[in-house]
Order: structure tokens, then C-alpha cells, then sequence
């Protein structure tokens, strides 16, 4: 009795893990359907942000220098220090080589109204307002797919900086000028869009990125 | 690039960084400000939800009526013996017992040492990382899936047990050490307060991600639990008032290995393998105060996924709005210099912890009220012993919870310790080459995270009701009175499953 009582056990458990297995894997197995764009630059210890109509790129991390970057293909003259540069790009893409303790390449692909309106054509677009501070108002979703280009429109009647968490985007918006934030919904997900330097703040709308 | 061109601001398009690159880091380069331990999970969607509750249903009516056509035989259950480790001195056993209780113990003080001297940004400390993922959920993790190897590693009873190697080599050795004989009314409080603490500074303290204030609190810990020791000897505080070796022996009952590392003064270490669960079903009558120790457990765990409902926020929108409430609140978060939402959420914790505890109680006083109608009064056992009879079968939901809950944040927030262990101080090193290393969330995919998390609690729903009924045919000796007094019980059990199933539906907020 003992041992069919575990050999009961046992095939249960089996099955239920044969289950699990089967359920994770057949959607990786399947497929894909759609080719994926060939955005699979490796990403490297540096920060590029924007300011203003500038780039900036900086060492990141744990207080590292920029031994040399080159910018499509052209040598970059760095600041005093070491760890930062602040150059100006027009649209399109571009490539920053960035050597010295690590070598890689990255590709900013800036996506703004002039160069590439026919793909931004094609995001799903989307418009928050930032609550005004101390309101209690629930937080708004937006919902999209994986893969899926996505515009943002953070409209606020004060200056903020808005961060979207996981994605880690972040820019300023004003009261005269909303803030467009686009993004390739790469990853599933729910993600806070919180105003900046308000930690104690919920997030006041998430992003949920369902997968496909 | 040649020529700097001039870039005209139009609605500010903003770069889209962690977009475009294959993988999605979340190395907080400044950028963030949110909290240590950000969760990004999706909400298991209604579907699913509908499927797993109706798969706890049929999970229970299938266990249950299995039960049904098996006589009522008790037995010793399955296990097998893999190996048998000779442990005596200058031996290899007793060498890898020595490097792993030096491992936990350097790895202790090191975190000690990098929680009051370090960088004090939590992703650049090994503090926050090892305590809160590693140690709380990855360690646990491993505890209920593998086996109990706190009792052989915990670093507080190791330093304690070297430290007192060195005086009494150095003092007369003949003279053993007389201790207070632990009073048997203390039973397990010390280590359910303990618990309760631990799990307020996880859920509710707002230092929490500080590395000093964790460090400050691990240290002073360990003195508490040294002074407990010199008072009432090593053995009985480890077993009575360590919080975590209560807790995770109490997840090793759960595990499929098992060792006799217990017993000291043997110099024999078997291991054996078993089926998992079985362990919660030795048949011990659990004392109240161990009782309170589990449902402070499967509260806090309960708590935490309720901490990021929509149905919490609600709460603290009605209590902030509520005059009533407000003004005690702000009083009383003035006295303790707390924040309201703190002073809020201690008080909801507590409250989660005694309906914990008085769900038990009454359900099981209704299993003896039930039962009542097969057995005469002399056979009827207390509510008390069976409380204390059954509060072990909830421990395989609790695991599973806690697998569903914390899965994803061990999978991405736990790779944090990679660059840490290279730079466990945040000082710019690199030790072993992995300071750069990159944290990807995208590991692991919604699907993997609903899935996992589903399977884990049916599982862990069946092997609570399995147990149950194990539990029953030897409380209540009769097959009749079994079946009855399981009434109440799945009925528990099943609410108990719906509601972790429903804190996963739940939209995480804030």
C-alpha cells in the first residue's frame, strides 16, 4: 500500500512537471512567424542621454573613462576628465564606436518626426497626463504587444522629468511641450511610468507589453 | 557626424535606448529611483486564472476521492539513503562540512563588513542583493526544493561555536558550561516575534534597502541570538528562537533530501532522498506558539503580493480620507517617527497575521465539530491539537506562493550578484571579471512566469490536501470522522489556494 501510494504520488508529480515543461516550451518552440527586425547590438557600460538638442555619453558604472569614442566612423575629442562627451546628431542612424576598457558598437536609431515619419507612422500611439502632485488619481494602462513601436505622449502642467522603469527611458516634459517617449516594446512586461525624484509616488500609468 | 548638425526640438522625440538594445538592462546607472527589488510581472490573465481555479477544484476532488478507495494503512514512507558521509576530524566529509561553514560564515561578515563601510546605493552593495534575494528567497527556495542546509551552514551558530572553541581551549575545558534550562512556556515566541520582525523590515521598514541599516540589523541579530546562546545554551535557542532555523527547517520538512547532520556528537552524515512533502507528516502535534511561527510565514508571504494590489492602495486611500483613522494615524506615526503608510502597513501586517492564525483556529474547531458527529467525546481530540496537527499540511501552498511570488525577482534582481561578487563594496573593483555584467530582464517571459506559477500552486494545493488527509486518518482515527473533519479543512485550503491565485491576477501597483 505504502508504494502505490508514492507511485501515485510520484506520476502525479511527473505529470504535472511533464505539463509545465510542455506549457513553457511549446511557445518558444513554435516558429516565430514575423522576422524580427536585427536590433541585437550588444550594449555596453556607458549611458548615451540626451540634453537638450545634444547627445551626451558617459562612463557608466563604476566610475570608469572613456578611453576614445568615434562617431560614424570619425574621431571624437573627449572633456578634461575623460568620462563624458557631448556631441549633436541629426536623424537617422548612427554607430558609436566606443574603445578603451570596453570596445563596442552601438546604434542609436533616432526615430524623429522628420527622418522616419513612415515607421512612426506604424507605432501605437498613446497620451498620458501627469496627475498633479498629492492628487489621488488612479494610474491609466496602456496595453501593447511585444514588438509593437510604441509613442507615448506625457503631457503635464508642470516641469517633470518622466522615467519609465525596465525600459529605463527618461526625458523632461513642459508645460508647453509634451514629452514623446518611443520605444520597440522588445519586452513583456509591466512597467511603471513614474515622474522622477518621486520615489514615495506611485507610477502614474503603466505600461503593460504583453507577449505575442 | 562630420558636420554638427543642428537638431530641431519637435515635441522632443526621446531616444530609445533600452529599446533597441537585445537585451533590456536595468543597470541603474543613477537612473533609477524606484525601490530595490522591482517586480515587472504581469498580471495572470483572466483565462488562466478561471483554468487554475477550476484545476484547484478538480486537483482537490481528485485527491480526495483517491483517498477514498485506500484502506486506512499507515506506514513508514518511502526513502533512500545516498549517501553516508564519515565526518569525523581530518576526514573529506568533515573537510567540505568545514569549507561550507566557513564559506557562510566569511560570506556573513562580508556582508556585514560591505553593509557599514561600502557604497551605500543598494545596486552597489552586496548587502540589499544577498539578504533580500539571495538569502531570503533564493536560499529558501533551495531549502524547501533540496533540503535544510541552514542547520549545517548558519553563520551566527558557526562563529558562535569557534568562538567558544577559543575560550574553552583557553579556559579550564573540563568544566562544562552550565546553561539556564530554556523555560518550556517560551516554546517558539521567540522565534515567531523574531519572524514577524524579519518580515515587517522586509515588507514595511523603509530602510530596507539602506546596506548600513541592514548591516546594523543582521549584526545586531547575531549578538541577540549570541547572547541567547551563552544563557540558554546553543541547541536550544537554535531550536527554539533562531527564527531561521526554525523557518528553514520547517521548508526542509518539505524537501525531498533529508539529513541526520542533527544529531551532533555522531560522526555520521546520511543523506537520504524521500518523496517531497513527507516530511510534514511525522506526526508531531505542533505547539500553539509553533503554529503561530507557520501562519506568521504564510502570512507575510500572503501580505507581500497584497502590499502590490490595487485593493491595498484602496485601503490606504480610504484610511488617509477617513478622519477617524487619519488622525490616530498621524499621531501615532509622529510618536514613532514612522511614515503613515508605515505605521499603516504594520498594523494591516499584524492584523494579516492574526486572521492567519484565527482562520486556523476556527476551522480547527469546526473540523472538531464535525468530526463530533462520528466519534464519541473521550476520542474527540482539542481544537488546540488539531491546529496543531494540521498547520504543517499548509506549508506546501506557502512554498508554492512563494515560488509563483518571488520566481521572477530571483530570476532578474538576483542576477545582480554577479557584478556584486566582483565588487561586493561598490569601490570600482573587479575581482573576478564580472563587475560589467548586465542584468537582463527579459530571462524569463510572462508565459514562463504564469505557468510556473500556476503549475507551483496546483501542485502545492494537492500535496496540502494529500497531506490533510493523512494528517486526519491519524487525528481522528476513523475513516468517517477523517472524511468529515476534512470538510473545513480543504474548504480553508481552497480559499487559501483562490486568494494566492487571485494576488497573481492582481495588477502589481506601485
Amino acid at each position: 500500500m505504502v508504494v502505490s501510494r508514492s507511485a501515485v504520488f510520484a506520476s502525479l508529480a511527473v505529470a504535472a512537471l511533464g505539463l509545465v515543461l510542455y506549457w513553457t516550451a511549446v511557445p518558444t518552440l513554435k516558429p516565430k512567424s514575423a522576422p524580427k527586425t536585427e536590433q541585437t547590438e550588444p550594449k555596453s557600460n556607458f549611458e548615451v542621454r540626451r540634453a537638450g538638442d545634444a547627445w551626451q555619453i558617459f562612463a557608466g558604472g563604476s566610475s570608469r573613462s572613456l578611453a576614445a569614442v568615434r562617431i560614424d566612423g570619425e574621431s571624437m575629442q573627449l572633456d578634461a576628465k575623460g568620462n563624458s562627451l557631448e556631441f549633436v546628431l541629426s536623424p537617422g542612424v548612427h554607430s558609436i564606436e566606443i574603445a578603451g576598457p570596453v570596445a563596442k558598437l552601438l546604434r542609436i536609431k533616432e526615430i524623429g518626426e522628420q527622418s522616419s515619419g513612415a515607421e512612426l507612422g506604424s507605432a501605437k500611439r498613446f497620451v498620458v497626463s501627469v496627475p498633479p502632485s498629492g492628487a489621488l488619481v488612479p494610474a491609466q494602462t496602456i496595453r501593447a504587444v511585444q514588438g509593437d513601436l510604441v509613442q507615448i505622449e506625457v503631457t503635464s502642467k508642470a516641469v517633470a522629468t518622466i522615467h519609465l522603469h525596465g525600459y529605463d527611458i527618461e526625458g523632461p516634459v513642459y508645460p508647453d511641450r509634451p514629452l514623446s517617449l518611443i520605444f520597440r516594446a522588445n519586452f513583456a512586461g509591466r512597467f511603471g511610468v513614474e515622474v522622477h525624484g518621486s520615489a514615495d509616488h506611485p507610477p502614474f500609468a503603466f505600461v503593460e507589453v504583453y507577449p505575442k | 557626424m562630420s558636420k554638427p548638425s543642428q537638431l530641431p526640438w519637435r515635441g522632443g522625440a526621446w531616444l530609445c535606448r533600452g529599446a533597441t538594445a537585445g537585451c533590456l538592462a536595468i543597470w541603474p546607472g543613477g537612473a533609477l529611483a524606484h525601490g530595490f527589488g522591482q517586480k515587472y510581472d504581469l498580471p495572470l490573465p483572466l483565462n488562466l486564472l478561471i483554468w487554475s481555479a477550476g484545476g484547484t477544484i478538480i486537483v482537490t476532488f481528485v485527491v480526495v476521492s483517491a483517498f477514498l478507495r485506500e484502506t486506512l494503512v499507515q506506514g513508514e514512507h518511502w526513502q533512500l539513503q545516498l549517501a553516508e558521509i564519515d565526518t569525523s576530524p581530518a576526514t573529506p566529509g568533515n573537510a567540505v562540512i568545514t569549507a561550507l561553514r566557513l564559506f557562510a560564515a566569511a560570506i556573513f561578515i562580508l556582508m556585514i563588513v560591505a553593509g557599514l563601510f561600502g557604497n551605500q546605493d543598494p545596486y552597489h552593495n552586496l548587502a540589499p542583493t544577498l539578504v533580500w534575494v539571495i538569502w531570503w528567497v533564493g536560499f529558501a527556495f533551495f531549502c524547501a526544493l533540496f533540503g535544510n542546509l541552514w542547520g549545517l551552514i548558519n553563520p551566527i551558530a558557526t562563529w558562535f561555536d569557534w568562538i567558544s572553541a577559543i575560550r574553552s581551549a583557553g579556559a579550564r575545558r573540563d568544566q562544562a558550561r552550565r546553561y539556564v534550562t530554556y523555560p518550556a512556556w517560551l516554546g517558539f515566541w521567540p522565534a515567531a516575534i523574531i519572524l514577524a520582525s524579519f518580515v515587517w523590515a522586509e515588507l514595511i521598514w523603509t530602510e530596507k534597502d539602506v546596506p548600513m541599516a541592514i548591516a546594523t540589523a543582521a549584526l545586531s541579530y547575531a549578538v541577540l541570538c549570541w547572547v541567547a546562546m551563552c544563557v540558554w545554551g546553543r541547541d536550544a535557542w537554535l531550536h527554539h528562537g533562531e527564527a531561521f532555523s526554525v523557518m528553514f527547517r520547517l521548508l526542509g520538512r518539505f524537501a525531498p533530501l533529508t539529513g541526520s547532520h542533527e544529531l551532533r556528537g555522531s560522526h555520521h552524515l546520511s543523506i537520504y532522498l524521500r518523496p517531497m512533502g513527507v516530511g510534514l507528516l511525522d506526526g508531531q502535534v505542533m505547539t500553539s506558539s509553533f503554529v503561530v511561527f507557520v501562519m506568521t510565514l504564510l502570512a507575510s508571504v500572503t501580505f507581500d503580493g497584497f502590499l502590490e494590489t490595487s485593493a491595498y492602495q484602496g485601503i490606504l486611500t480610504a484610511a488617509y480620507s477617513s478622519a477617524l483613522i487619519e488622525w490616530p494615524l498621524f499621531r501615532l506615526a509622529a510618536l514613532t517617527g514612522l511614515e503613515e503608510g508605515a505605521v499603516l502597513g504594520t498594523f494591516l501586517l499584524v492584523l494579516a497575521i492574526a486572521l492567519f492564525a484565527i482562520a486556523l483556529f476556527t476551522t480547527s474547531w469546526l473540523m472538531r465539530v464535525v468530526a463530533a458527529r462520528a466519534l464519541t467525546e473521550q476520542s474527540l481530540p482539542s481544537a488546540q491539537t488539531i491546529a496543531g496537527s494540521f498547520v504543517l499540511s499548509l506549508v506546501p501552498i506557502a512554498v508554492a506562493y512563494h515560488l509563483a511570488h518571488y520566481l521572477s525577482l530571483l530570476l532578474t534582481v538576483g542576477q545582480f550578484i554577479i557584478p556584486l561578487s566582483s565588487d561586493p563594496f561598490g569601490l570600482g573593483w573587479d575581482l573576478f571579471g564580472t563587475a560589467n555584467f548586465e542584468v537582463k530582464l527579459g530571462i524569463v517571459g510572462p508565459r514562463f512566469f504564469w505557468y510556473s506559477a500556476i503549475s507551483a500552486i496546483l501542485i502545492g494545493h494537492m500535496l496540502s490536501v494529500y497531506i490533510a488527509h493523512l494528517a486526519a486518518i491519524r487525528v481522528f482515527g476513523t475513516r468517517r470522522a477523517a472524511l468529515l473533519s476534512q470538510i473545513p479543512m480543504v474548504g480553508l485550503m481552497v480559499g487559501y489556494t483562490m486568494s494566492s491565485l487571485w494576488i497573481l491576477a492582481q495588477p502589481i501597483v506601485g
